[in-house]
């Protein structure tokens, strides 16, 4: 599934919308050699924070390396800010600021001066290099490290020095390869908080394998899939979209296939799923339609309750839930996987 | 501009900072020092009209000097960067490629004749000795070493181009000093060819880089060699920045 946000710059309407396109991908194909990495996908980012998600293998650092001008693509278009990225790769790549995966840095430099010279080659004039480097020190937390030499930072560091280069030049796009990993919990946090206040002034765009980042940091999330993209929306329409934001939680101490036989008579629930705990009770996974009133997790979870009592069983614990980000796109990139399983033919012929 | 001065400096610091820029620059001193001392005991005991700039070139120090600065200089330019993915990183900036190669080639010459000051110290010290005749004519100091500079940056932009190629430092060296190499045995070319086969004899004659040097040493000016070092160079350099642009489609 692919996004509807392509624009035809022939309508006088679209074409001001195109303007203030800040990303514009139009059929972008990537193979090396035999491997197609990116199969024909398209997508346009206008503001705001835009998360890439994907197993390994789906094709996102690929992207994102085409987007910076790292890498050429085979075939489709490539827009920043308005221009094309193989036309004007020197004015693309000034708006660009762009953290790679592995955060290469020159390890015998001082952060100081890594940061000096990576403002200076992308264009900051010279006045203004204090000032930038203040700020993203501060914003970074590289305060404490400004004159160690960056061989000797820990990976959490070395990824905000990667971090703090990408938006040394104030770039009003950032491409954020997976910004959080070798980070600890409070590092996490403030680091998803400032690329949520950066996604107020500048178009973010950063891929993760970390769901629960791509929903607490992102407005949209786009899902890759073996180089397709499975879905392009933002967080609440995508939860919408899929009609099933709910399940209930039941832990019961009692035999599986009982709980399971008894379960299957609960009204209109959309899909049943039974697991043993590790403390030997029986998990229940009970999946309901948002959309129908009935079942709603206030009608189902006295009626669960109720059959637990009639059967004199134990209940532990009985928990509504959220349907998450994680739940769907496990199940799209399944869904997807299965299909091409099923038929390796449909995936030859896309 | 600003570009350019900002990664020569870089470049300069990485090399002078280092480790390998201080042994680089020990080893050469050493080997100069010691070859002009022995120079100098030998012409102590049979004096000889000859230039010292021209005895100096003769020796086998000079050539070793010559052919092993560049591979060791050049083989972290490129082939370092891309390895450990900062080449990626710098390509990703808003500076054009052609800056990126002359910057990087800019700066290891620059290294390549600090590497080559004492010589500049030794042959000071032979001129200011008052004997009659003079040891040699500043003229031929100075042709000299308009020779060495452009050997010099003819190698340098040779290893930037075997550098840029691959990411194994030790393949980047092996194929500039192979190259240098089988450039400096065309000099000895001219003597087994056919001198019947007038153009391979004189291709070949034109080619070599001791008859070059030889020039040089001795105070003469030609303008073919200049031309040919300051071409090959050139085309080198554009080498290099066509390896990095195609870099972005094979990566």
């Amino acid at each position: 599934m692919e996004s509807g946000h392509r624009k035809n710059p022939s309508n006088s309407i679209d074409a001001v919308q195109v303007s203030k396109m800040m990303i514009q991908v139009k059929d972008l194909t990537r193979s090396f050699r035999r491997h197609h990495a990116l199969k024909g996908i398209s997508f346009d980012i206008e503001k705001g924070v835009v998360g890439f998600l994907g197993p390994n293998g789906a094709g996102k650092s690929t992207t994102m390396k085409i987007l910076s001008g790292c890498l050429a693509a085979s075939s489709g278009s490539v827009s920043i800010v308005g221009y094309d990225v193989l036309i004007h790769p020197i004015r693309t790549r000034q708006s660009i600021g762009y953290m790679p995966e592995t955060t290469p840095l020159d390890e015998d430099m001082r952060v100081g001066d890594y940061l000096r010279f990576r403002a200076g080659i992308k264009g900051v004039k010279s006045p203004r290099i204090r000032q930038r480097l203040d700020l993203v020190v501060e914003q970074c937390e590289l305060q404490s490290v400004i004159d160690r030499r960056i061989g000797v930072l820990s990976k959490g560091f070395k990824q905000r020095v990667g971090l703090a280069d990408a938006m040394i030049h104030d770039p009003p796009i950032l491409i954020l390869d997976e910004p959080t990993s070798g980070l600890d919990p409070n590092q996490i946090r403030s680091v998803r908080e400032l690329i949520r206040q950066l996604g107020t002034q500048h178009t973010v765009l950063l891929s993760t394998h970390i769901l629960q980042e791509i929903e607490s940091t992102c407005d949209r999330a786009i899902i890759l899939n073996q180089g397709r993209i499975l879905l392009d929306d933002t967080i609440g329409s995508i939860q919408k979209k899929l009609g099933r934001t709910n399940f209930i939680r039941a832990v019961i101490d009692a035999p599986l296939p009982e709980v399971e036989k008894a379960l299957l008579h609960l009204p209109h629930f959309l899909n049943l799923e039974c697991s043993r705990t590790s403390d030997g009770f029986c998990e229940a996974r009970i999946s309901l339609r948002a959309d129908n009133e009935l079942n709603s997790v206030h009608r189902i979870a006295p009626q669960i309750a109720r059959i637990v009592v009639e059967h004199h069983w134990d209940l532990i614990e009985l928990q509504p839930q959220q349907r998450n980000l994680e739940d769907i796109f496990t199940e799209l990139t399944h869904n997807q996987t299965g299909n091409n399983e099923a038929h390796p033919s449909a995936a030859k012929s896309n | 501009m600003n570009n350019f001065w900002l990664i020569w400096k870089k470049e300069m610091a990485g090399y002078l900072l280092s480790m390998t820029g201080h042994v680089i620059i020990t080893l050469n001193a050493f080997l100069l020092g010691g070859c002009f001392t022995l120079l100098m005991e030998v012409l102590n005991l049979e004096p000889t009209d000859v230039p010292i700039t021209e005895i100096f070139y003769d020796s086998f120090f000079f050539w070793i000097l010559l052919f092993l600065g560049a591979p060791i200089i050049t083989m972290k330019a490129f082939a370092t960067e891309a390895a450990r993915g900062t080449l990626d990183s710098l390509l990703a900036t808003p500076v054009p490629e052609s800056t990126i190669v002359l910057a990087k080639w800019a700066a290891c010459l620059s290294f390549f004749l600090l590497t080559w000051l004492p010589w500049i110290g030794c042959m000071a010290v032979v001129y200011i000795i008052p004997v009659s005749p003079p040891p040699f004519h500043w003229v031929q100091w100075l042709s000299t070493a308009i020779g060495i500079v452009l050997i010099g940056s003819f190698f340098i932009s040779m290893g930037c181009f075997f550098s840029a190629l691959t990411q194994n430092q030790i393949m980047s060296s092996m194929a500039t000093l192979g190259v240098s190499l089988l450039l400096f045995s065309l000099s000895f070319a001219d003597r087994w060819s056919n001198p019947n086969q007038s153009f391979f004899h004189s291709m070949m004659a034109q080619l070599g880089m001791v008859r070059h040097m030889t020039d040089f040493v001795r105070g003469i000016l030609d303008t073919r060699p200049i031309v040919f070092y300051s071409s090959a160079t050139a085309v080198f350099l554009f080498a290099t920045t066509q390896v990095l642009q195609a870099k972005r489609w094979k990566s």
